[in-house]
């Protein structure tokens, strides 16, 4: 009894202590990163009264590989590869598809604590300096499934363009 | 003179040592009050600054109560009472409407680790616990914009995303105990944070990522649309808390 009562105790101390590190994304980073298959990307684009003007979908869009290997950076790189779907999706069905294809140096990805947003930046290794660029909201996050839709507006508030990634975990 | 005290010293931590102890587990839901003078105050300028463009249908409303659980370990030597525990609260969401049909949202998460110094006052079966507090709190704010129902994090609205804080805390509170028999129990508790302002042990609100490393929340302090940009929002809250739940006695030993 005495045993398992320590037991207990150094659980519940550990499962309290987590309750430290809430200010930092690392398991959230950790979770993300990995081989994704982009299953498919999904772009509406609105007019600038908030009325749809168009909408594409694009099913297997190739392989993104999210890299995080650092306890401490909450940044990582990743690699795109377009081999099965480069036909048919522009850049200007998809702002993330430009930056995550290099656009604007785009060469680091982050997500936020709680894995709420999903950051895309650019890292310059000379000056050290990080130059954020976009941000996606992560709508879900499992070990095998990730959804990342990006936004973007019109200067009168209305939305422009809504683009919805459907990730699911690549077994290769 | 030094030594005789050194000896009572000593034969007291003896008598401490050699004293049963007893320990229990305790876990509950709790509500709570979030008081923030420079949010709210933050939500004011907000709403005066949407107004000079009549953009919203239903101003910002700063939501402070709020909701959640905790868990921790308990032991009593005698009267002396320590434990330390894990508690989170989220306050419901505070929420401004545009009158394009979105949606502005607030929601603050807290995150505390504590340990508690007391004393108990009663028999076995009822028992009063004043006591002290000490612990690391996170809070967070999470703000988003909803478009038919689709919450964004991203970076095509100011605010969004999550922003998270740190500081060192104190607060005092007050438990009450009721055992039903020599294992289980109830008890309610009530947490009142002495620290409203921070001062340098702690951090102010930052984006939650490196990437965005340096970016502050800025609140609207200086008038609509005026960003003061040397004031990062501080952390001079006060998260109060009270909690009622189930106590197990792990055993005597």
């Amino acid at each position: 009894m005495k045993n398992i009562s320590y037991v207990i105790a150094i659980f519940i101390f550990a499962l309290s202590l987590n309750s430290c590190f809430k200010d930092t994304p690392k398991n959230d980073m950790f979770k993300a990163a990995g081989s994704w298959k982009v299953e498919s990307i999904e772009s509406i684009q609105y007019d600038t009264l908030g009325n749809q003007i168009s909408s594409k979908t694009t099913e297997n869009y190739g392989f993104l590989m999210l890299e995080h290997n650092d306890d401490f950076l909450f940044e990582g790189t990743f690699s795109y590869d377009f081999t099965q779907g480069e036909i048919g999706f522009t850049s200007v069905d998809s702002y993330m598809l430009y930056l995550i294809g290099g656009g604007y140096g785009c060469n680091t990805w982050s997500v936020s604590t709680d894995a709420k947003a999903f950051n895309l930046a650019s890292f310059d290794p000379e000056t050290l300096f990080v130059t954020y660029l976009y941000s996606a909201s992560i709508e879900k996050l499992t070990n095998k499934k990730m959804v990342l839709i990006g936004f973007k507006r019109h200067p009168n508030g209305y939305l422009s363009s809504k683009e919805t990634w459907n990730l699911v975990r690549a077994t290769h | 003179m030094m030594k005789v005290k050194l000896l009572i010293g000593l034969l007291s931590f003896s008598s401490l040592v050699t004293a049963q102890i007893d320990a229990n587990i305790y876990g509950g839901f709790s509500a709570n009050y979030l008081q923030f003078p420079l949010f709210q105050k933050f939500v004011e300028s907000y709403n005066q600054e949407q107004a000079l463009y009549d953009g919203l249908s239903k101003d910002l409303e700063f939501n402070q109560i709020g909701y959640g659980g905790e868990l921790g370990i308990q032991g009593s030597v005698s009267n002396f009472v320590f434990g330390f525990g894990g508690s989170q609260t989220k306050t419901m969401a505070s929420k401004a409407t545009f009158k394009i049909g979105d949606t502005r949202g607030f929601q603050f998460k807290s995150y505390t680790f504590d340990m508690i110094v007391g004393f108990s006052i009663g028999e076995d079966k009822f028992q009063l616990i004043p006591y002290l507090d000490f612990g690391t709190q996170a809070l967070q704010i999470h703000s988003w914009l909803e478009y038919d129902g689709v919450k964004s994090y991203g970076s095509e609205g100011r605010y969004n995303g999550v922003w998270t804080s740190w500081r060192l805390m104190g607060a005092g509170g007050l438990k009450f105990h009721y055992n039903f028999s020599d294992f289980v129990g109830m008890y309610a508790d009530f947490n009142f944070p002495i620290n409203l302002k921070t001062g340098s042990k702690g951090s102010t609100f930052t984006h939650s990522d490196n990437t965005t490393s340096g970016e502050y929340f800025f609140p609207l302090v200086a008038g609509p649309g005026v960003y003061e940009t040397d004031l990062a929002l501080p952390q001079n809250y006060r998260n109060m808390r009270f909690s009622i739940g189930m106590i197990f006695q792990l055993n005597t030993f």
